[in-house]
């Protein structure tokens, strides 16, 4: 990168810099110093205490015995954690492939909308979105409830008798979060559909493409890249997701957020949540980690 | 001529907003002719190929190709096909599937798709890429990877938008006389879009000059060098002198007045010109012959004319020396002489001088850039 | 170049639309509603904002959540900044592993980073308390920071800071009086994108928050939770105004270039 100019071994046009703030590698040093502190103490050590902590056990008046076992990965492998887990990826999962589904459309018409438009209509898409998320939870609650408004509406209309029990159940589950995660899909999504030249458009039509064979063979291949940038948006953090579980899914719904917090808080075993916290740690990084692999560091969602 | 026409334009406008790209152009274009569409950029040349192509359709007029009107024809049925000035190769796929593409569309069995594309690819020199992806290639191959791709559709005309622009100057005059090469193998239609009027004139049978939105003249390249109907494309075209001039009489011989009040006989031509018009003489440096202003040399009206002019500059170019020669009344003419007789430049900067030429090598065109509305057809 | 869009997409387009907005709509509506349970429209009425600003769990909420934002967004832009100059320039020993930490802390899920911060700060015997929030904020909006200015400096033109040099500047005056204000937008996105982060929180508050120390998106989880009543639409309707004056707001100033 032309922009690593100040390498302690090269030369400057200016050595006056050199000469007034000393060795650049040291200067470097001085202004990362902060945040590395900053991120090791408070992230990275933490990690590491957890890690500690998920390998020893809960005594029986809920304080931490200190021996090292591996009984809490082992408790995770029960039938009833596992469900747990699997669960949680399958949510996750539907509401990856719900925000795809519902976000493309909105995407594509986006990307081909004149050029002048465009952010405004992404524009438009966030606005709902710079309100507290737990303000948007609560609206759907209002809306899904038994008497909430979906149902008086469909009684009044006469589309149905009785009231449909949509709230604490993992429908509405589900319809919270592909709400909440929708504009993570969005976004990469448009940013790759928008990518692509409007003259490859032409030329497959001017090769003989219909417009249906041209979204198949151009635009959904080439939009694949922010296909998969969006599903990776979605899906780590919806397996993490705890709040729209807790407050729309009922106690029938369990993920593997809701397990961590009852862990630290109801049940109070610590090392047990520390564990699961730590499979679900792992599971994020190996995601991430296939993903940049393909593809880098996406900085230019940032954008 | 008796040629089919292949493309057809009557009277075709086209209209982006209020702004016109194209203004009423009616034109044709025949079998197997490399025609070229010239002018500077916003002349509606490009919007004319699209219009071809249908990515735009006409405000008004018709196009026919192959006297079929296209009016609402999508461009995917219409029998044309055009390489991008981008090559618009799709990033995804690799070059064979690029050139593949347009045939799979037609449903083309996979035998014969596969031997056509072999075949195009051998015709323009790129055998063994079929693997490699757009952007490994240069630009010169992408380009050729464009022309396969739709040239391997056998489409009846074969539009081209500017395809050499992006290359450097060796690869385009290279790539010139091969798509030229190429054109006369296959034997369709070219319909060639360029600025580049040097361009337009190594390749082309016929060239369409526009400007505005509009056809100012249609010729052979050497119609429109030589007779050039307005100023704009005796300007546009080559290099030219223009000297104003007012018309002073039109019957037997067309005479002109100068600046400087001298006489000058032109030739008759069929701008219609009437007198006491403003106009201006169109006549190129290589044209013009110098003299030493003591000289006596053969001078014979009307079929000679001659100012009397100083030299302010001489430039050794290799193959010719360029003066620049001044007319006293504030004009200036430039006047290349062909460098036959060695390096020794024969006129020094204040030399006075006889400037000298044929009359039927200068023309006289309407003071404006005139054109009449309509196109002249050849 | 007229790019068609099939009918059926723009409808598509316009039900996306409705769909994304009903929910808040809906709760604004609902805000002035005169009936207590959310269920049909009574009535108008602003009974609920008056209750609002007499709730004063909800003020001493809105106060924490402000200073804590306000405070960890300072910190975190400046050290933020700072790291994104110094990973985008220099080379130094520890560029990767820095580079790997700040990657850590943004991809952690949030869940894991709160229980990770409560199980620091028990260890450390530390009481959770306003405090202990605010620290958190800052550790989590540090990454996010860094990466929006570092996203900034990518196409930076050095040549202009060559040039202040050239002209005498020496390397702190170039700093405050060229770098600095040339990345100003981006430092002030990173700013913006700290305060909502802060704004916004709820996981990693609720887990480093201790008993007396609200913050806003904690009242409203347990008002919903507990204590339904449409001042809750209120709070809502108040919240998402605000936010979108300021942000309006900022617009504009960028679109005048002032930011």
């Amino acid at each position: 990168m032309n922009d690593m100019v100040f390498d302690s071994k090269s030369r400057l046009k200016i050595g006056r810099l050199n000469r007034v703030l000393g060795d650049p590698a040291t200067k470097g040093l001085t202004l990362i110093i902060p945040a590395v502190i900053f991120l090791l103490v408070f992230i990275i050590f933490p990690l590491i205490l957890v890690l500690f902590l998920s390998v020893l056990t809960r005594g029986n008046y809920g304080e931490i015995v200190y021996r090292l076992n591996l009984n809490n990965y082992l408790r995770l492998l029960d039938p009833l954690y596992l469900r747990i887990l699997i669960y949680s990826a399958w949510t996750a999962a539907l509401t990856t492939i719900g925000t795809l589904l519902i976000g493309y459309p909105l995407a594509y018409y986006i990307a081909r909308a004149p050029r002048r438009q465009r952010s405004f209509l992404i524009f438009l898409i966030l606005i709902p979105f710079w309100t507290n998320f737990l303000i948007r939870i609560y609206a759907w609650i209002m809306i899904l409830r038994t008497e909430g408004l979906l149902n008086s509406f469909l009684l009044a209309v006469g589309l149905i008798h009785t009231p449909l029990e949509i709230l604490y159940t993992p429908l509405a589950v589900i319809i919270g979060m592909v709400y909440e995660f929708l504009p993570f899909m969005i976004l990469p999504l448009y940013a790759s559909l928008e990518k692509i030249e409007p003259s490859l458009f032409e030329a497959a039509a001017d090769l003989g493409a219909r417009p249906w064979k041209i979204f198949f063979r151009i635009t959904l291949p080439l939009s694949l890249p922010g296909m998969i940038a969006g599903s990776i948006l979605v899906f780590i953090p919806a397996m993490g997701m705890f709040v729209v579980p807790d407050l729309m899914g009922g106690a029938k719904t369990l993920l593997v957020g809701n397990l961590i917090k009852n862990q630290f808080l109801t049940a109070r075993d610590w090392p047990f949540g520390a564990a699961a916290s730590m499979v679900l740690l792992v599971i994020t990084l190996i995601f991430t980690l296939i993903y940049t692999r393909r593809t880098g560091f996406g900085e230019e969602l940032l954008v | 001529m008796a040629d089919k026409v292949a493309i057809e334009f009557r009277q075709v406008k086209k209209l982006f907003g209020t702004i016109p790209a194209v203004d009423g152009v009616s034109l044709q274009i025949y079998e197997g002719e490399f025609f070229s569409l010239l002018g500077p950029s916003g002349c509606g040349k490009t919007t004319s190929l699209r219009l071809i192509a249908g990515f735009e359709t006409p405000t008004g007029g018709q196009i026919l190709i192959d006297n079929q009107p296209q009016q609402d024809l999508p461009p995917h049925k219409r029998l044309v096909n055009t390489v991008f000035q981008n090559y618009a190769l799709f990033p995804h796929m690799t070059v064979f599937q690029n050139v593949a593409f347009g045939l799979e569309m037609e449903r083309v069995p996979a035998e014969m798709k596969n031997q056509r594309v072999r075949t195009i690819l051998d015709l323009v020199r790129l055998p063994g890429m079929e693997d490699r992806r757009p952007r490994q290639l240069s630009g010169g191959q992408q380009q050729r990877v464009a022309l396969a791709r739709a040239l391997v559709k056998h489409p009846k005309v074969l539009l081209l938008d500017e395809p050499l622009g992006a290359l450097d100057l060796k690869l385009r005059k290279a790539m010139q006389v091969e798509l030229k090469t190429l054109q006369l193998q296959v034997g369709i239609t070219f319909v060639y879009v360029t600025h580049d009027q040097e361009e337009a004139l190594t390749m082309s049978d016929r060239i369409a000059v526009m400007n505005e939105g509009r056809v100012l003249q249609v010729g052979t390249p050497q119609e429109i060098y030589e007779n050039p109907n307005s100023r704009f494309v005796a300007d546009f075209i080559g290099e030219t002198n223009f000297i104003p001039a007012r018309v002073e009489q039109t019957d037997p011989h067309l005479i002109i007045s100068t600046v400087n009040g001298e006489l000058l006989t032109a030739e008759r031509d069929n701008q219609s010109l009437q007198q006491g018009e403003n106009a201006i003489l169109s006549i190129r440096p290589e044209k013009i012959q110098l003299a030493p202003a003591d000289e006596t040399v053969s001078f014979e009206p009307p079929g000679q004319s001659r100012l009397m002019g100083q030299v302010i500059q001489a430039v050794y170019l290799g193959t010719d020396t360029r003066y620049l020669i001044d007319l006293s009344g504030g004009i200036q003419i430039t006047a290349r002489l062909q460098n036959i007789n060695g390096t020794e430049t024969r006129f020094r900067p204040g030399d006075a001088v006889q400037v000298l030429w044929d009359a039927h090598h200068a023309r006289v065109l309407r003071e404006e850039s005139g054109f009449p509305g309509k196109s002249i057809i050849e | 170049m007229s790019e068609k869009r099939p009918i059926f997409l723009r409808i598509y387009a316009i039900l996306a639309y409705f769909y994304l907005y009903l929910p808040i709509l809906i709760l604004m509506i609902f805000s002035f509603n005169t009936q207590k349970l959310n269920i049909h429209w009574e009535g108008f009425s602003l009974q609920w904002y008056a209750a609002l600003f007499q709730d004063r769990e909800v003020l001493l909420a809105t106060r924490n959540t402000l200073v804590i934002a306000l405070i960890s967004t300072l910190i975190a832009t400046s050290i933020g900044t700072l790291a994104a100059l110094a990973l985008q320039r220099y080379r130094f020993p520890g560029h990767q592993f820095a580079d790997s930490s700040l990657y850590i802390a943004v991809i952690i899920p949030e869940v894991v980073m709160g229980i990770g911060l409560l199980v620091l700060f028990s260890q450390l015997k530390i009481n959770l308390g306003i405090t202990t929030i605010t620290i958190s904020h800052i550790a989590f909006s540090i990454p996010f920071v860094t990466l929006v200015v570092r996203a900034r400096l990518h196409g930076f033109d050095r040549s202009i800071e060559e040039a202040a040099m050239d002209l005498g500047a020496n390397g702190l005056k170039t700093f405050w009086r060229v770098t600095l204000p040339m990345i100003m937008p981006g430092v002030m996105a990173g700013a913006l994108l700290a305060f909502t982060l802060s704004l916004d929180d709820y996981v990693i508050t609720f887990f480093t928050a201790g008993p007396g120390s609200s913050t806003l998106p904690l009242r409203i989880y347990s008002m919903i939770r507990h204590a339904v009543t449409p001042e809750i639409n209120a709070l809502s309707t108040l919240w998402v105004v605000t936010v979108f004056m300021i942000l309006s707001v900022g617009q504009l100033l960028q679109k005048r270039q002032i930011l």
